[in-house]
C-alpha cells in the first residue's frame, strides 16, 4: 500500500500535489474558519447517504425474536463469493417455502399453529465462515432447526455443528457421500445422492433403441466429481458398456486438449460412443470448445454440471445442441405432492411471481429441505429436536420436487434425478420417459452440423 | 520504532530529558499487549460457542498478522505470499494426522518445515525488490494451493477431512482457542524482544533505506531472509492449530488454506493497527476481524461494501495505523511540562490534524 505512493509516477505525483491542497484548507477548517470546509464535504455527504442505507438494507433479516409461536430455522447461505449464485437461489428456496407456509396459516404442530421465519447469514462462499455462522444461528440466535448451506465443503462443516448441538439440519445441496458417511444422526439431504448424478445419464442412453457401446469418463479431481465418476465407471461396466478411456484432471483446469488428445483415439474406431464429463461447468464448455477444434465427435456428450445453467446454451450456441446433462429436478417432472406446491408447474408459477426468473433445481431442492421439515413436525406433533429428527427419520412423502424418504445414512436415495438435453438451445427433460416432455435426439451430428 | 533511539544506557533521572520516556515506550507496549490477551483469555468463561470460535479467529489473525509485522512491517518488504506458510502449517499437520502420528509432532514439524521453505525461498525471492517481491510471494502461495489440489495432496483435491480429537467438543474449542492465545502471546514476547535487539535495529534500517543500511555493514540479504523465516514461524503453527480446530478445509477457494485473502487479512490488520509496531497488529487483527464478524451478522445483506468502506476510510485516515494516533496524542513536540487536561487538548488537536493531513 504504502509501496505504490513511495514509487511516486507522476500520476501520482499529481494526485498528491492536488491532495495537499485540499489538506491545507482540512487543517485550515480544525483551526477555527469554517468557510473552508468544501473538498471533505462529498465524502461526509457520501457517508450520511450510505450508513442508512446500510441500516436499511439489514432489516430484511435484523431482528430475529423467536417469539413462542414462531418457529426460526437458520440458514448460513452464500450470497458473495464464487457461489453467490447459487447461495441466491438457495435462500430464495428457502424464503418461497417460508412464505408459502406463512400464508397457508403456518404449521400446525400437535394444537398450535406456528409461523416460520428464516434466519440467515452470508457465509461468502467460505465453508470456515459458514461454520462459524452456524454456532453463530445455533448458540447465539437459538434457532429452533438448521437448513443447509450450499455446497458440500460447507455442509461437511456445518453437519458437525449441528451434530454437537443435537439440532437436526435438513440440507438440499451438498451432494457428496462424504457428507452422509460420518454416521452423524442429524443431518437429512433431500436431493439425490451423488451416484445418481452420471447414473441418470448412462440410464437413459442405455434405454436408447440403439445404444452407446464405448464410453469415455473423465472428471475432475475435487472429491464430488470423483465420487460421481467411479460410480458411472461401476455403472457403465456393470451395465455392458466398454469403459476405454478413464481420466481425472485437477479441479478448474483452462486447457484439457491433453486429456481429448488421447479420448480422441481411445476407441477402436476412433472417438468412443459417449464421453461424460465429471466436473464443473466451466470445465464442461472447455472441453466441447477443445474438443471441436481437436474433431472430436463422440454419438453423446454427457455433462455432470453444465448443461442445466441457462449460459452454457448462451455461451456455446448451436455446440451445446444435443448435449446432455443431468438435473435433480426440471420445470417439468410430473410428482403429485402432498404438499403446499403440489405439482413442479404450480411451484414454477409461485416462484415467477415472486423472483420474476425461472426456478432453478438449487432452489426447488432447497424449498424441498423447508417441506420435510413441514412433514415431520406435522407428524411428530411437537418442536422438540429429538422428536423432529425421529419423525424425519421415518419420513415417506411425495413433493413436487420428488419422494422424499431418508436412509439410515440420512440420503434420499430412493429420488431419480432426470436427464435433460439442449434442443435447439432449450432445455427439455427427456428421461425418464413418464416425465420427459420431449423425445432424446440421437446420434449426435458432428459439430458444424447441429 | 524507527523513531526509538538506540541507547542501551541505564537511565537513572526519569524526568531529565525526552529519551527516557521514549525507553519506556516498548513496556507500555507490551505491557498494553498482555492485558489485551489476559482479556481475551477470560472469553472461555462466557461459555458461549460462537462468541468462543469468534475469538478464536481474531486470535488466530492476531498471530498471522503479527508474523507477517516482521517481514512487512519491520522489514518493510511487501510479503503477499504468506499465506504459503500457513498452508504448508496446515498440510504438515493434516497429512500427519491421516497417517496416526500424534498432533504434536504435526505442531513441532510444521514451523520447521515452513522456516525452511522460507530460507530457500527467501534466497532468491528477497533478491527482488518492490513490486518484484510482492508478485513473486503472491504467484508462489497460488502456485502451492494449486499443486495441493492437482497432486490430490492429503485427499482428493486436496480437500482435507480429519477425524475430531478424542474429547468433548467444547473442551476441545477451549483448549485451541488458549492455543492460539499462548502462541499470540509468545509472538508479541518475539516481537517486543526484536525491538531491543540490534537484529530488530537493523530491520528497521532496511526499511527505510536499504542502500544506507548496506553501507553501514548490515548484511540486509540475510537480514530479510532471517525475518522471512521468522514470520514463517508462527504463521505455520497458526496453520498447525487452524487445521485441527477446523478439520475441514480446502486447499484453494475462499477459506482455503491458501486462500490468498487471508493473505491480504494479515497485511490490511497490520497497516490498520500500525506496522512495525509490538502491539499494532493485535490491535487491527482485532478490530478489523471483529468488524468483519459484527458486519456479517448485523447487515447480511450489505457486509462486503460496509466493510470495504471501513478498510478505504482506514486506509486513506490512518495509513500509519492505530498505534501511531497513539503516539502523535501523546507526544510532547515542545518538551515542555504542561497539565494534564492541556495536554490531551493539543494531543486530540494534533491527532485531528494528523488524521486530515493524512487523507485528503
Amino acid at each position: 500500500m504504502s509501496l505504490s505512493v513511495r514509487s511516486c509516477s507522476s500520476l501520482a505525483s499529481h494526485l498528491r500535489s492536488q491532495w495537499r491542497t485540499v489538506a491545507q484548507n482540512a487543517v485550515h477548517m480544525v483551526r477555527g474558519s469554517r468557510r473552508n470546509w468544501r473538498a471533505p464535504l462529498p465524502i461526509v455527504a457520501m457517508l450520511v447517504l450510505i450508513l442508512p442505507a446500510a441500516l436499511a438494507a439489514c432489516g430484511g433479516s435484523g431482528g430475529a425474536s423467536s417469539g413462542s409461536d414462531t418457529l426460526v430455522f437458520g440458514a448460513p447461505v452464500s450470497l458473495t463469493g464464487s457461489l453467490s449464485h447459487e447461495g441466491t437461489d438457495t435462500l430464495n428456496g428457502y424464503q418461497l417455502w417460508a412464505e408459502q407456509v406463512n400464508a397457508a396459516g403456518g404449521i400446525k404442530v400437535g394444537d398450535k399453529t406456528y409461523k416460520v421465519k428464516i434466519k440467515y447469514y452470508d457465509d461468502a462462499s467460505s465453508a470456515q465462515k459458514s461454520a462459524q455462522l452456524t454456532k453463530q444461528l445455533i448458540t447465539s440466535d437459538k434457532v429452533n432447526f438448521m437448513l443447509g448451506p450450499y455446497g458440500s465443503a460447507a455442509t461437511l462443516t456445518d453437519e458437525v455443528i449441528a451434530q454437537q448441538y443435537q439440532i437436526p439440519m435438513v440440507e438440499g445441496n451438498g451432494a457428496a457421500q462424504a457428507i452422509f458417511k460420518k454416521n452423524n444422526p442429524y443431518i437429512f439431504g433431500v436431493l439425490s445422492p451423488s451416484p445418481e448424478y452420471a447414473g441418470a445419464m448412462i440410464k437413459a442412453a442405455l434405454a436408447l433403441p440403439n445404444p452407446p457401446k464405448t464410453i469415455a469418463i473423465i472428471n475432475a479431481n475435487d472429491s464430488f466429481s470423483t465420487e460421481v465418476a467411479d460410480a458411472a465407471k461401476t455403472l457403465a461396466a456393470s451395465s455392458g458398456m466398454d469403459v476405454v478411456y478413464s481420466q481425472s484432471y485437477p479441479a478448474n483446469a483452462t486447457d484439457l486438449s491433453g486429456v481429448l488428445t488421447q479420448i480422441k483415439t481411445s476407441a477402436s474406431g476412433g472417438a468412443p460412443d459417449m464421453i461424460v464429463g465429471s466436473g464443473h461447468e466451466g470445465e464442461a464448455l472447455t472441453t466441447l470448445k477443445q474438443a471441436k477444434q481437436l474433431g472430436i465427435d463422440p454419438k453423446l456428450w454427457a455433462f455432470t454440471v453444465g448443461p442445466a445453467l441457462p449460459d452454457f446454451a448462451t455461451t456455446l450456441g448451436g455446440d451445446a445442441n444435443f448435449v446432455i446433462g443431468s438435473s435433480q429436478w426440471t420445470p417439468q417432472v410430473k410428482y403429485q405432492g402432498e404438499d403446499l406446491f403440489g405439482t413442479a408447474a404450480k411451484y414454477e408459477q409461485l416462484y415467477k411471481a415472486k423472483y420474476n426468473a425461472e426456478p432453478s433445481y438449487q432452489a426447488a431442492e432447497s424449498t424441498a429441505c423447508g417441506l420435510a421439515f413441514q412433514s415431520a413436525l406435522q407428524k411428530a406433533g411437537s418442536t422438540d429436536p429429538q422428536k423432529v429428527r425421529d419423525a424425519l427419520k421415518g419420513l415417506d412423502i411425495t413433493t413436487f420436487f420428488g419422494p422424499i424418504k431418508f436412509s439410515a445414512s440420512g440420503e434420499n436415495d430412493t429420488k431419480p434425478m432426470v436427464t435433460i438435453q439442449i434442443q435447439s438451445g432449450q432445455v427439455v427433460t427427456v428421461y425418464p420417459s413418464n416425465v420427459a416432455n420431449a423425445t432424446f435426439q440421437y446420434p449426435t451430428p458432428p459439430f458444424g452440423q447441429r | 520504532m524507527a523513531r526509538q533511539t538506540a541507547n542501551r544506557e541505564p537511565v537513572a533521572d526519569a524526568d531529565a530529558a525526552p529519551a527516557p520516556r521514549e525507553n519506556r515506550e516498548w513496556q507500555w507496549s507490551l505491557g498494553i499487549g498482555v492485558v489485551i490477551l489476559a482479556l481475551i483469555g477470560t472469553v472461555p468463561l462466557l461459555g458461549d460457542q460462537s462468541v468462543l470460535s469468534l475469538w478464536t479467529f481474531i486470535l488466530m489473525y492476531c498471530v498471522l498478522a503479527q508474523g507477517w509485522n516482521f517481514i512487512g512491517g519491520f522489514a518493510g518488504r511487501a510479503a503477499f505470499g504468506n499465506v504459503a506458510f500457513f498452508g504448508i502449517g496446515a498440510y504438515t499437520v493434516s497429512l500427519l494426522l491421516l497417517q496416526n502420528k500424534p498432533f504434536w509432532l504435526g505442531l513441532t514439524l510444521a514451523p520447521i518445515i515452513a522456516g525452511l521453505f522460507a530460507f530457500l525461498l527467501g534466497l532468491p525471492v528477497l533478491r527482488l525488490r518492490g513490486h518484484y517481491f510482492a508478485i513473486a510471494t503472491l504467484g508462489i502461495a497460488e502456485a502451492l494451493g494449486e499443486i495441493v489440489q492437482a497432486k490430490n495432496i492429503g485427499a482428493p483435491a486436496g480437500e482435507i477431512s480429519l477425524t475430531p480429537p478424542d474429547l468433548n467438543f467444547k473442551v476441545s474449542n477451549a483448549l485451541f482457542f488458549y492455543g492460539f492465545l499462548v502462541l499470540s502471546l509468545l509472538t508479541l514476547l518475539g516481537t517486543t524482544w526484536l525491538t531491543r535487539t540490534r537484529f530488530g535495529y537493523a530491520l528497521v534500517a532496511i526499511r527505510e533505506n536499504e542502500q544506507a543500511a548496506e553501507s553501514l555493514g548490515i548484511a540486509t540479504y540475510w537480514y530479510k531472509v532471517s525475518a522471512f523465516v521468522f514470520s514463517a514461524v508462527p504463521t505455520a503453527i497458526a496453520g498447525g492449530l487452524f487445521a485441527y480446530w477446523q478439520l475441514s478445509f480446502d486447499p484453494v477457494g475462499e477459506g482455503g488454506a491458501f486462500d490468498v485473502t487471508i493473505s491480504v487479512a494479515m497485511i490490511l490488520m497490520t497497516f490498520a493497527g500500525g506496522a512495525g509496531t509490538i502491539v499494532g497488529p493485535i490491535l487491527g487483527a482485532i478490530i478489523i476481524e471483529y468488524l468483519d464478524q459484527y458486519t456479517s451478522i448485523a447487515f447480511p445483506t450489505f457486509h462486503g461494501p460496509l466493510l470495504g468502506l471501513l478498510i478505504i476510510l482506514v486506509t486513506i485516515f490512518l495509513p500509519q495505523g492505530l498505534v501511531r494516533l497513539i503516539q502523535e496524542l501523546q507526544r510532547n513536540p515542545a518538551g515542555v511540562k504542561q497539565s494534564y487536561p492541556m495536554r490531551v487538548k493539543q494531543g486530540v488537536r494534533r491527532v485531528t490534524r494528523f488524521i486530515l493531513s493524512n487523507g485528503i
